[in-house]
């Protein structure tokens, strides 16, 4: 198997990924002190493993930031409750779960078992995105050759626990990275959100109380298990601990993903570990945190890359994808493609969100014509505000937010695109033409055979 | 369950404190007690959970971050809700959803048939935008869509509340209904659009907000204020379903359900909703008599005399039982209580039911569970060969309400039929085999023990030998056993060939006279409670014999046609074409009419007036929208066709009520005025005598060497005006289902044209394949052909 | 090759304690059988997982990875969005669309190779990224399309019976 591009650097600060190239047999992962943190949890009660991921003050990795102690004490320990690891990472921008799967398999399981053991779990389920078919093959492996040493499916060592993962692959939709459609999913229905309550503690995968996390947050349970919680919460801002990975791409020298503590800034990401801008080009703008986010402004460099930290700018730390944005891109291309994404993927079950995304997206169409009027862009906001807060799930917020941003920050790009009756833009920026995937077009028919 | 102690809270609602139950939609509490209307679309508590997805019901909760879904959300103690009436925020939100909503919705009200009776049409005058700010085309579809032949589709004005989706997937479980794709690009389909092949498919059409989804034949017909809506019971099985018929210049366009919470929940079955008797024209209008030239029409009197003088002379020639009367349980109970007193007095036979087992099923009325037993049965078990479906419509819809609430659901049968799949016992037996796996299970649970078991039942064998004989796993027997000897609340639903002894033999083992529980026969006629309540009781089978050798020389088919009906339709016809006086009440020419001396006309379902006792017991009132086609009633011309006799009927339904009231044990209590468009359950439960022991089971039929044992139960898409009606005919289109084992042998695929032989005939559908279905059997949607039991051979054509 | 079709439904239900679970895998090994999710393969679905054809298709027209058209022998997939539209995933798109002389989304003449846009495919820093037959190529450059196409035309894919 041909072996993914440019992974980062080895980086001693980093506890997901402190190593180069991949360790993807068990062995190498035992030999570098794997499964220790399992060894250490299973002399640990339900109640201390909570405990200590309370200590840790981690927060979920999936977007939301959720504190993955909290959430797990949602979750007494008993039976017929399960396990799901959110590996849907369909957020624009973000591919950071990925490198985790890729790179360092073992370590997501062990953070898995570590968990169903918490739990006391009837199982585990990996709802890896249908897209990412390497990264489904590779965790079966790792499963395969943690079930011959004995982690998965025979009694964990001195107990009577036998822990049960299973890799579930989607089948393109972003929506089903949203808790409750990734469950309804799941259970083999549309992936389609449904109301909280109930919430997953209390009906989730197979009706059953379930504990929903990111791979990225599983991930992290070993290291916070083998150097302990408060050790953990040492590391980072006091309210966001720890280092994450953050997918670094679009206009800059060196994109990739980068595990970064979480007290560093945009600056270090981007400048730092990025190199910066291409020769000959400027910063515009950058997406702090996937595509669904408000985007931040140059002299917002400096803004720190904790939780709250982004909020305090304006937008959310989101899944961490981080997209660069040069000084020759369209604005408003760029608001039409993101508001593209969301219709494409609006799942339709409720009303503002499906009508909403599509609406603003075919305005917004109209605008990067050069079609669009100056009321137009009014409404355009109007609309945003009638989506956002107003829908089953966020995702439609996903929508309005960054457009609604797109516009604030630069309306004049906008306003010239009314006056001028086209795009401003050169031919040689990016992004020239546009090729969102149509709404669910059928494939036009095959000739015989 | 005790309902004494119901917890409540306390909220306010644009200022109003109401208290109500604790879990109580925001929605129905704003409603109910508070007198405030939040707008829904999506929100249909019979569809199961609230889903959200319409977002029409958004408030304000103070405290919560942003706006809330009324109908997801339960009432909180001392939550502060402020609707669209006191809150900015939540106005503009509700504008903001009407807006999304109108954005694709075609303008089209003055010609759409929901125009005037239309919540999306309402709701837009009420709240709505004043103008739409959307310049952009709206999307367009392909429309009408014909979903099936009864209901057509217009996408264009469907708002995606998925109310029809969760129907067909939630309620009627058929799945057939659904949306596909995803986004703005979501469509509601079938299934390579095939029709919606379902029963209870009608349902959707009065779920629909809008006029999306509307009955074929209803379109265009009328506009809300030119009809007239009468409230009646239908009267197409023994549930009793209570329901609106919509008139418009004499006729009968439309049937909506009248939700009777108790009875039908608001839902009806197709045959319910669609099946029509027509044309009008090709009804027996008149009286015929048969002369040289076939059939010719006669005056009332002279063949309302006729008929009199016939029936007295044979009866005083031959004696007691030399006259029989055979209804069909679709009589009122008060037509039949005039044919009962006319059949008295004439000594004669009466047969009301096609199996005589049915006439015993009185002796399990200590037993006999309500409807709503179902709705909190801890455990259901469903015995018999036919679906429950088949017997009684919507009483299929409520034995899957009660599994989705966590009843242990137990089918035993042949298998095949639609309730397995989900359920969590499934025992395949032979076919016809119900008695042999009661007599097992009531031994079973007598061995297994419990609080509520009384353990002396008489064996007529082991849970062994019984079990063997039913073809069922002992162990799965025992398990079911043990389920049900520990269940609070057990309900037996039975649909056929099982035989009186063997459910009071199990119920009086489960204690079922003393419990919550009880014991659901399903009959097959709509009124055959009624009609055995009033003396009409018997089964049709035991008059054969009598038939045949000749000791009945006049016989009056009121509604019962053993031609069409019966498994035994040849020996039928031989023999009646033997009697020497034959009279045939029917709405149209039938099997029995070609041997008929004299025909008259029968008053269907829209033509009656009277009352009806549901399978449960329960008297409601039909009420008429049409004269019937001959322009006299049947009851009334049966009071005269008693005169002819000198015997005393009443012919007006209001007093012959009223004197079954007085006279009969089973209307006890009742009044004509009081039963009410909803008719209470008024019934008391005998006690319960010990059954007198459990006979020994006959042993299921085998079939000969090389052939399949037919199950041939009737569906409930057949009868006289199931078959008349063009719209149904995708629905009672035959098919053959056989064992997944049995196709493979035989190179049968699915969707293949295969020919059932049998003894009587040969009988052509498209084969489905089951892998539940007991191998070695054929399944046909097709009574009549042959009984269950008989060999057939299956080919492709 | 139903049977087997069956049989490898029954493993995937296995895996859940709920059959309904099993639809997406049951729906992949059924694409796989058939080329695309005809109206054959969703009831040959249905009938390994004992549910309504519909529901079927109602899943499986609400993702994007199952074909509910014939497609070509192979599927060319090229992210279009932010990340890689904003280093030359248009430009890239057209030059495939030039190559293939078909517009995405769309099948090639011969019926070898369909080509369509899709949405994020993660990995943005890698891209631009063009997914070939569930196999991510990254770093695609233009230069590259004619090379890649000239082996699609070459290859069958393999393992696969298209019915
Ligand atoms: C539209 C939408 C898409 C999402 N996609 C993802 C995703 O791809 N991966 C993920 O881990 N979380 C995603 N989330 C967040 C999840 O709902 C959930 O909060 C998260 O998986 C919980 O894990 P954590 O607590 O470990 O962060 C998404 C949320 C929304 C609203
Ligand atoms: S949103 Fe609901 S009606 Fe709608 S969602 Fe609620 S009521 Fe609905
Ligand atoms: S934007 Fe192309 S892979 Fe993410």
């Amino acid at each position: 198997m041909p072996e993914s591009p440019t992974f980062a650097q080895p980086d001693q600060n980093a506890l997901l990924l402190p190593f180069a190239g991949s360790r993807r047999e068990i062995a190498e992962y035992e030999a570098n002190g794997g499964y220790s943190a399992l060894q250490t949890a299973l002399g640990m009660t339900s109640e201390q493993l909570v405990d200590e991921m309370i200590a840790s003050n981690l927060r979920g990795r999936g977007g939301a930031g959720f504190p993955a102690g909290r959430k797990a004490s949602f979750l007494a320990a008993g039976l017929d409750r399960y396990l799901v690891i959110n590996g849907d990472e369909s957020e624009p921008g973000t591919f950071k779960d990925r490198e985790i799967m890729l790179r360092n398999p073992h370590m997501l399981i062990e953070g898995i078992i570590i968990y169903l053991w918490m739990i006391r779990g009837a199982g585990a389920y990996i709802y890896i995105r249908g897209e990412y078919a390497k990264e489904a093959s590779i965790l079966e492996g790792a499963i395969a050759q943690a079930r011959a040493k004995g982690y998965i499916g025979s009694p964990l060592p001195g107990t009577d626990y036998v822990a049960n993962v299973y890799v579930h692959r989607g089948a393109g939709a972003y929506i089903c990275g949203e808790e409750t459609a990734l469950l309804a999913s799941l259970n083999g229905e549309r992936g389609q959100p449904t109301a909280k309550p109930p919430f997953p503690a209390v009906s989730g995968a197979f009706k059953k109380p379930t504990l929903l996390n990111n791979v990225e947050t599983v991930a992290t349970v070993p290291v916070i298990i083998g150097m302990g919680g408060a050790a953990y919460a040492g590391v980072g801002t006091e309210q966001s601990t720890g280092t994450k990975m953050f997918s670094l791409s679009g206009h800059v020298r060196n994109p990739g993903n980068y595990e970064m503590p979480l007290s560093a800034t945009y600056r270090d990401l981007i400048e730092g570990k990025g190199g910066g801008m291409p020769e000959g080009r400027t910063l515009k703008a950058f997406v702090p945190g996937g595509s669904s986010m408000p985007i931040l402004m140059p002299n917002q460099l400096d803004t720190g890359l904790a939780f709250e930290a982004v909020v305090a700018a304006g937008s959310m730390a989101g899944s961490g994808a981080v997209i660069v944005v040069d000084d020759r891109t369209c604005m408003v291309r760029f608001a039409l493609r993101t508001a593209e994404f969301y219709m494409h993927e609006s799942c339709g079950k409720c009303t503002p969100c499906r009508e909403g995304t599509r609406w603003l997206t075919e305005l917004l169409r109209k605008q990067e014509a050069g079609l669009g009027t100056l009321a137009e862009i009014d409404l355009l906001l109007e609309i945003c505000n009638r989506v956002e807060g107003n829908c089953l799930c966020v995702l439609g917020d996903a929508c309005a937010m960054p457009v609604r941003s797109h516009i604030n920050n630069f309306r004049a790009e906008f306003e010239e695109h009314c006056r001028l009756g086209r795009c401003p833009c050169p031919d040689d920026a990016p992004m020239t033409e546009l090729y969102p995937p149509l709404l669910k077009a059928p494939l036009p028919m095959v000739h015989a055979g | 369950m005790s309902a004494t102690q119901i917890d409540t809270v306390t909220l306010t609602v644009d200022g109003r404190e109401i208290t109500v139950p604790k879990g109580t939609p925001l929605v129905v509490a704003a409603a109910e007690h508070a007198g405030i209307e939040i707008p829904i679309f999506c929100y249909e508590p019979r569809l199961g959970p609230p889903i959200g997805a319409c977002r029409m019901c958004l408030v304000e909760i103070e405290g919560a971050p942003k706006l809330q879904a009324a109908c997801t959300l339960s009432c909180g103690d001392g939550m502060v809700v402020r609707t669209a009436g006191t809150s900015e925020q939540a106005k503009e939100a509700q504008d903001a959803v009407l807006e999304f909503m109108l954005l694709n919705h075609p303008l089209d009200c003055p010609v759409c048939d929901k125009g005037g009776e239309c919540p999306l049409q309402d709701l837009t005058f009420k709240y709505g935008p004043g103008n739409s700010r959307m310049t952009l085309p709206k999307r367009t579809y392909e429309k009408p869509l014909p979903i099936s032949p009864s209901i057509v589709l217009d996408r264009e004005r469907c708002i995606l509340c998925y109310r029809c989706t969760r129907f067909s997937s939630d309620v009627a479980e058929d799945g057939e209904l659904v949306a596909r794709e995803r986004g703005a690009a979501s469509v509601i389909a079938t299934f390579d659009e095939r029709p919606y092949d379902g029963v209870f498919s009608g349902n959707v059409t009065e779920l629909c907000p809008v006029g999306a989804l509307l009955p074929t034949a209803y379109r265009f017909k009328a506009r809300p204020w030119e009809i007239v809506n009468v409230p009646t019971v239908c009267t197409g099985c023994a549930t009793g379903c209570n329901t609106w018929s919509t008139l418009r210049e004499n006729r009968v366009e439309r049937i909506l359900s009248r939700n009777h919470a108790a009875v039908d929940e608001g839902w009806l079955c197709d045959k319910g909703r669609f099946a029509r008797y027509e044309p009008r024209d090709e009804r027996i209008a008149t009286p015929l008599v048969r002369g040289v030239a076939g059939l010719e029409p006669a005056e009332w009197d002279d063949a309302l005399r006729t008929m009199g003088q016939r029936l007295r002379h044979q009866s005083a020639a031959f004696g007691e039982g030399a006259v029989a009367v055979v209804t069909g349980g679709n009589l009122t109970n008060e037509e039949a209580a005039g044919w009962s007193a006319i059949a008295a007095d004439l000594k004669a036979r009466v047969a009301s039911a096609p199996i005589a087992a049915a006439a015993e099923w009185e002796r399990i009325d200590a037993c006999l569970a309500p409807l709503a037993a179902i709705d909190t049965a801890d455990a259901v078990v469903v015995i018999g060969d036919q679906e429950p479906g088949d017997r009684a419509g919507t009483v299929e819809l409520r034995i899957r309400k009660a599994r989705r609430d966590g009843a242990h659901l137990a089918i035993t049968g042949p298998g095949g039929s639609g309730l397995e799949a989900d359920a969590a016992t499934f025992i395949r037996t032979h076919p016809a085999a119900g008695s042999a796996m009661l007599a097992a299970l009531a031994i079973a649970v007598a061995e297994a023990g419990g609080e509520h078991v009384r353990s002396d039942a008489k064996p007529a064998g082991s849970v062994e030998e019984l079990a063997a004989l039913a073809g069922a796993d002992v162990a799965q027997v025992r398990e079911l056993a043990g389920t049900l000897a520990r269940a609070e609340r057990p309900v037996l639903i039975v649909t056929d060939h099982v035989a009186v002894a063997e459910i009071e033999a199990l119920a009086w083992v489960l204690g079922l006279d003393r419990g919550a529980g009880g014991v659901l026969p399903l009959p097959v006629g709509a009124n055959e409670r009624g009609e055995r309540a009033v003396g009409l009781a018997g089964g049709w089978d035991e008059l054969l014999p009598a038939l045949e050798a000749g000791e009945i020389s006049a016989i009056v088919f009121v509604g019962a046609d053993p031609v069409l009906d019966s498994a035994d339709s040849e020996r039928w016809q031989m023999a009646l074409a033997q009697t020497e006086f034959v009279v045939v009440v029917a709405p149209f020419t039938n099997g029995v009419t070609a041997q008929a001396q004299l025909v008259l006309p029968l008053d269907v379902d829209h033509e009656r007036e009277g009352t009806i006792m549901n399978l449960e017991g329960r008297v409601q009132r039909v009420r008429p929208s049409l004269a019937p086609v001959s322009g006299v009633p049947l009851i009334a011309w049966t009071s005269r066709l008693a005169g002819f006799l000198d015997v005393q009927v009443q012919g007006n339904p209001g007093k012959a009520f009223d004197q079954l009231a007085a006279t009969r044990p089973a209307f006890a209590g009742l009044s004509w005025k009081g039963l009410g468009e909803r008719a209470d359950l008024h019934r008391e439960r005998p006690a319960a005598a010990a059954p007198v022991g459990v006979p020994a089971p006959t042993a299921p039929i085998a079939a000969e060497p090389g052939a399949l044992r037919l199950i041939a139960p009737r569906p409930l898409m057949s009868g006289a005006a199931v078959a008349r009606t063009e719209s149904l005919a995708h629905q009672r289109a035959p098919w053959v289902m056989i064992a997944h084992a049995d196709a493979q042998a035989g190179g049968i695929t699915r969707g293949d044209e295969v020919v059932v032989r049998h003894a009587a005939g040969e009988h052509i559908g498209t084969a489905r394949i089951s892998r539940r279905l007991l191998p070695g059997t054929v399944r046909i949607n097709w009574s009549g052909a042959a009984g269950t039991g008989a060999s057939a051979t299956v080919e492709a054509q | 090759m139903s049977d087997t079709l069956y049989d490898e439904i029954q493993r995937e239900i296995a895996k859940y304690p709920d059959r309904r679970s099993a639809i997406l895998p049951a729906l992949r090994h059924a694409q796989e059988h058939y080329g695309w999710l005809s109206p054959e393969a969703l009831e040959a679905v249905a009938d390994g997982l004992d549910l309504p054809p519909a529901r079927c298709l109602a899943v499986a027209s609400f993702y994007d990875m199952f074909f509910l058209q014939p497609v070509g022998e192979h599927v060319v997939e090229v992210c279009t969005n932010l990340s890689c539209a904003l280093i030359g995933a248009d430009r890239l798109l057209r030059e495939f669309e030039r190559e293939l002389d078909v517009k995405a989304p769309g099948t090639s003449e011969d019926g070898k190779i369909t080509l369509r846009c899709v949405e994020c495919l993660g990995g943005c820093g890698w891209g631009p990224v063009v997914s070939v037959d569930e196999e991510y190529e990254e770093h695609f450059k233009i230069e590259d399309v004619a090379p890649l196409l000239e082996r699609l035309r070459s290859t069958s894919r393999p393992s696969e019976s298209h019915a």
